[in-house]
């Protein structure tokens, strides 16, 4: 499902880094050493006009703390964040905020996400109100229209209810009318189904996906879930230890998948299928590492089946294994 | 309507009518019990009779023909004792009342600003509201009296100082876990002013906590002001106060006088038990324990 | 005869704002060596079942209904004699290992603690051995006896939770969503583990979850539940290549399935209110095929080519 793309790049990102200091110990005081936690460390990667990126990995891969650098949730360590060609970092106020209305945020759990004490008609236009956009009348008029949009009718019954009144998949639509309504053109869903229940899944997948139609949206989709991603994106970027592994259209990195981790996710699936005798199985060693204790060379090698010294040593490269297909892995180089 | 059912009905049902007691008093006690709290003389027909000293309660006095009757009997200057305990309610009750609402206001407001802003600014706060949290309640409010001076706003002040940093802690914490809560950070990213994030979705979620601790700490200052005034700070006689009462009393006590004091007494008791009731039973109705279902 | 047999089991919650039917009548059994799987979303009663087998609801619940356990009826057991088959005849594990496992204690104390007051071990150290041997086979290091609960990874603290299911052989394990608080690759680990443990110890199952993939793999019966009655019961790989019942159909059809179509087919609505479920068939708001009839009479359990379904359609 390549849609046709203008060229522009809605989002790029380059080289992000994102480190959060940690809290030092007495020696490390006396010693005037500063530890960092590398949540991201060094992720480039672009997502055209129109286009949905699925950026996937477990948790601990970086992937929140990507989506969050973009909206200027956090600030970034090293690294560019482009939005539509311009450098965010070099944005002053109102063209700052003028670009920041432009990317909105849809969180993962709408039960935190939508504020307690405020009837949910209130959250969807509250967007308008600190952006001073047109009358008090007009913008209860277009937040209606965005809870009608997202499937919430008849939106003046849904207007004046509280967050507590409604299910978690009604929540979610709000928290997705309040991120629409500003009409924005980069959307950022992070984890938007995993904390809703199975049967509302795939509605709110379905609603992203339909209003990424109609209001020409791009979108940066984070999930650990695989399927997800398969019935959201174009393409897809896999993370691990705040590094990317592997990206590429998203037929092609499921079909033929190429990095062991890549491998590894996509076979954990549980699957409604027989499995199908024969073909690679690929199983990581243990868990994820303790992140402030990361691996030397490719962070993957202390679980990899295929490592070898090489792994050990030099983080790899990126290597191009297909059109728009990379993978960060030795055993290409 | 039904009868109250359990613990916390009942507590709210017998709480709210103590509360209610107390406030009627506190509005119109004095203009029912009129110059008898006050002044050991009557007059009538325009001419004056002194009401002796120490009557037990229940004494009959008939006066230029009319019959007084005292049911808690008079104090060592002859003044009505039920009286003054009927007409001490008004000082109690606007001292707690003014103190409660300087303390839960500077106490917000200090909250608000040290767990929004945090930084140096928190830091310095923090510590002095902690010394003073460390600090005895009642030598706190006590040296605050004695530098003030009497008068109902020095006496709801000196109070109040005590009880900033309860609030102050409690709001600075919610404060610090609503900052990083994903609806603020959905406000900022819609590009909230930090006023508009503090005054629409911080402040809306720190008023139920506040609300559930103000009876608990109106009845404290009801008990501290008693503090206060049992020690003479802070009242003019011959101000009716239960306080300052209950310490005269206890002078006559021993010799057999017990009712000067014990009324007073009494009425501490029950004003601050009905606002403990109040309290105790509206945050269980309130923030019920949930169930799983 | 079946090792559980749940017998017209209904389950009413007291709450604030109404009474809550969990569980309307649902009747179903585990065989010997077998795992059934229970599949339903939120509010489907799922929980509620594991929770009423073992006997751990909440005071406000009110049970209705028998659940046998080799013959025992252990809605009317005393608490004593309840307390004995925990863990020993059957037990439990949940989804988040955290809230089962005890963080001032060690991994090695809650064993020792479980066998002795079972009367599974004379002495702490035979107590110990036998749980490090157990850990050993689940993949746990036998060294982790000595750690606390926080010093565990995610994966570790459920293979120890499983751990702690399992030592004391208990005919019969129930398992509530074991998997959902995990990531990918170490749920991939457990699924492997339970299928291991399936496969070895013989050990009954009943696996809740809201996952139809996950049953597909470990189980070898299906039960899904809609609303607290069920909606369909059979073999899990007939169920899932040809369901019987409309909910059963969209909820296997709701999931993406990765190289297949990439359509989205959600199913429409919203799950009922409990407090007051919808009449007829609970299911007929969100059925596409819904008629008059459903709107109306409560379909009958039938069965149908070794299956049993809730359907008008089927009946």
């Amino acid at each position: 499902m390549s849609r046709a793309t203008s060229g522009v790049e809605a989002l790029r990102v380059e080289d992000l880094r994102v480190y959060y200091p940690l809290r030092r110990t007495l020696e490390e005081v006396l010693r005037r050493q500063q530890r960092y936690l590398r949540a991201v460390d060094g992720v480039t990667l672009s997502i055209p006009e129109g286009a949905t990126l699925a950026l996937v990995g477990e948790s601990g891969s970086g992937k929140t703390t990507v989506a969050r650098a973009v909206v200027g949730l956090v600030k970034p360590t090293s690294g560019r964040i482009l939005l539509w060609g311009r450098d965010v970092s070099s944005l002053r106020n109102r063209e700052l905020r003028e670009m920041r209305r432009a990317v909105q945020m849809v969180f993962q759990d709408p039960s935190v996400s939508l504020n307690p004490r405020m009837r949910v008609g209130d959250q969807v236009k509250y967007p308008l109100d600190v952006n001073g956009i047109g009358t008090p009348e007009e913008r209860r008029a277009m937040a209606l229209e965005a809870l009608r949009t997202v499937g919430l009718t008849p939106p003046e019954e849904f207007y004046s209810r509280y967050p507590h009144q409604l299910s978690g998949g009604q929540r979610q639509r709000v928290a997705i009318a309040r991120a629409i309504v500003l009409r924005p053109k980069l959307l950022i869903a992070d984890e938007p189904i995993s904390n809703i229940d199975v049967s509302a899944r795939a509605q709110i997948l379905e609603l992203l996906r339909s209003l990424r139609e109609r209001m020409g949206l791009s979108m940066l989709y984070i999930t650990h879930d695989l399927s997800s991603a398969w019935a959201i994106a174009d393409s897809v970027a896999v993370m691990y230890l705040g590094k990317l592994v592997e990206h590429g259209p998203v037929e092609e990195v499921f079909s033929d998948p190429r990095h062991p981790y890549t491998k590894a996710l996509l076979q954990a699936v549980p699957s409604l299928d027989e499995r199908k005798a024969g073909g690679e199985v690929v199983r990581l060693k243990g868990e994820i590492p303790d992140p402030l204790n990361m691996p030397s060379g490719c962070r993957l090698h202390p679980r990899c089946p295929f490592a070898t010294e090489r792994c050990r040593r030099e983080e790899p490269p990126a290597v191009k294994v297909g059109e728009n297909h990379w993978v960060y892995c030795h055993l290409f180089a | 309507m039904r009868l109250p059912r359990g613990f916390a009905e009942w507590g709210l049902a017998v709480g709210t009518a103590l509360v209610a007691l107390f406030v009627a008093l506190a509005l119109a006690g004095e203009s029912l019990v009129g110059q008898l709290a006050v002044s050991n003389v009557v007059v009538v027909d325009g001419r004056v009779y002194e009401v002796p000293p120490l009557l037990p309660p229940g004494s009959r006095l008939t006066v230029g023909g009319r019959e007084l009757v005292f049911i808690m009997g008079t104090d060592q200057l002859g003044r009505d004792v039920f009286a003054r305990v009927v007409s001490g309610a008004r000082f109690v009750l606007t001292v707690a009342l003014l103190s409660t609402a300087i303390s839960a206001a500077l106490g917000t407001i200090l909250g608000l600003l040290s767990g929004y802003v945090g930084g140096f600014l928190d830091r310095v706060l923090s510590l002095v509201m902690d010394s003073m949290y460390a600090f005895p309640g009642l030598i706190l409010a006590i040296a605050i009296a004695a530098l003030l001076g009497v008068g109902v706003l020095n006496i709801s002040m000196a109070i109040a100082v005590v009880y900033i940093p309860s609030y102050y802690r409690m709001v600075r914490g919610v404060v610090l876990s609503l900052k990083s809560a994903p609806f603020v950070e959905a406000a900022v990213i819609a590009g909230a002013s930090p006023w508009s994030i503090v005054t629409r979705h911080i402040l809306p979620n720190v008023v139920p906590q506040i609300v559930s601790l103000l009876p608990v700490s109106f009845a404290d200052a009801i008990i501290t002001e008693a503090g206060l005034t049992f020690l003479g700070l802070g009242i003019e006689p011959p101000t009716p106060d239960w306080g300052f009462d209950l310490n005269k009393g206890r002078q006559f006590f021993l010799a057999g006088y017990w009712w000067i004091g014990v009324f007073p007494g009494l009425m501490i008791i029950l004003s601050v038990l009905g606002f403990l009731l109040v309290g105790e039973s509206l945050n269980e109705l309130l923030n019920p324990r949930k169930v799983e279902a | 005869m079946s090792l559980l047999r749940v017998q017209d089991l209904w389950v009413r919650y007291r709450t604030r704002r109404g009474v809550v039917e969990a569980l309307s009548g649902v009747s179903l059994s585990v065989e010997e060596g077998e795992v059934l799987g229970v599949v339903g979303e939120s509010g489907s009663g799922k929980s509620t079942l594991g929770l009423a087998v073992i006997r751990l609801l909440p005071r406000s619940a009110e049970v209705r209904g028998s659940v046998l356990l080799n013959g025992k009826d252990l809605t009317s057991l005393p608490e004593e004699e309840l307390r004995r088959i925990r863990g020993r005849e059957v037990s439990m594990v949940f989804q988040d290992p955290y809230s089962s496992l005890n963080p001032v204690m060690r991994i090695g104390d809650h064993f020792v603690e479980l066998m002795m007051e079972h009367g599974a071990a004379a002495t702490r150290e035979e107590a110990l051995e036998a749980a490090g041997e157990l850990l050993e086979r689940l993949g746990v290091p036998r060294e982790r006896l000595n750690d606390y609960p926080h010093q565990l990874s995610g994966g570790q603290r459920q293979r120890v939770a499983i751990g702690l299911a399992l030592i004391l052989k208990p005919r019969l394990v129930i398992a509530d969503e074991i998997t959902t608080a995990l990531d990918a690759l170490v749920e991939r680990q457990i699924i492997d583990l339970v299928k291991e443990v399936k496969r070895e110890y013989r050990t009954s199952m009943l696996f809740i979850t809201h996952n139809m993939g996950l049953v597909a793999e470990v189980a070898d019966r299906v039960a899904v539940l809609y609303a607290g009655k069920l909606a369909e019961l059979g073999e899990v790989r007939e169920v899932v290549s040809n369901p019987l019942h409309p909910y059963t159909e969209a909820l296997l059809r709701s999931v993406p399935r990765i190289g297949g179509s990439r359509e989205l087919r959600p199913i429409p609505g919203e799950p009922p209110d409990m407090r007051n479920p919808p009449p007829g068939c609970r299911f007929h708001p969100r059925c596409p095929l819904a008629t008059e009839r459903c709107r109306r009479e409560e379909p009958p359990l039938v069965e149908r080519g070794g299956r049993l379904v809730a359907c008008h359609l089927r009946s």
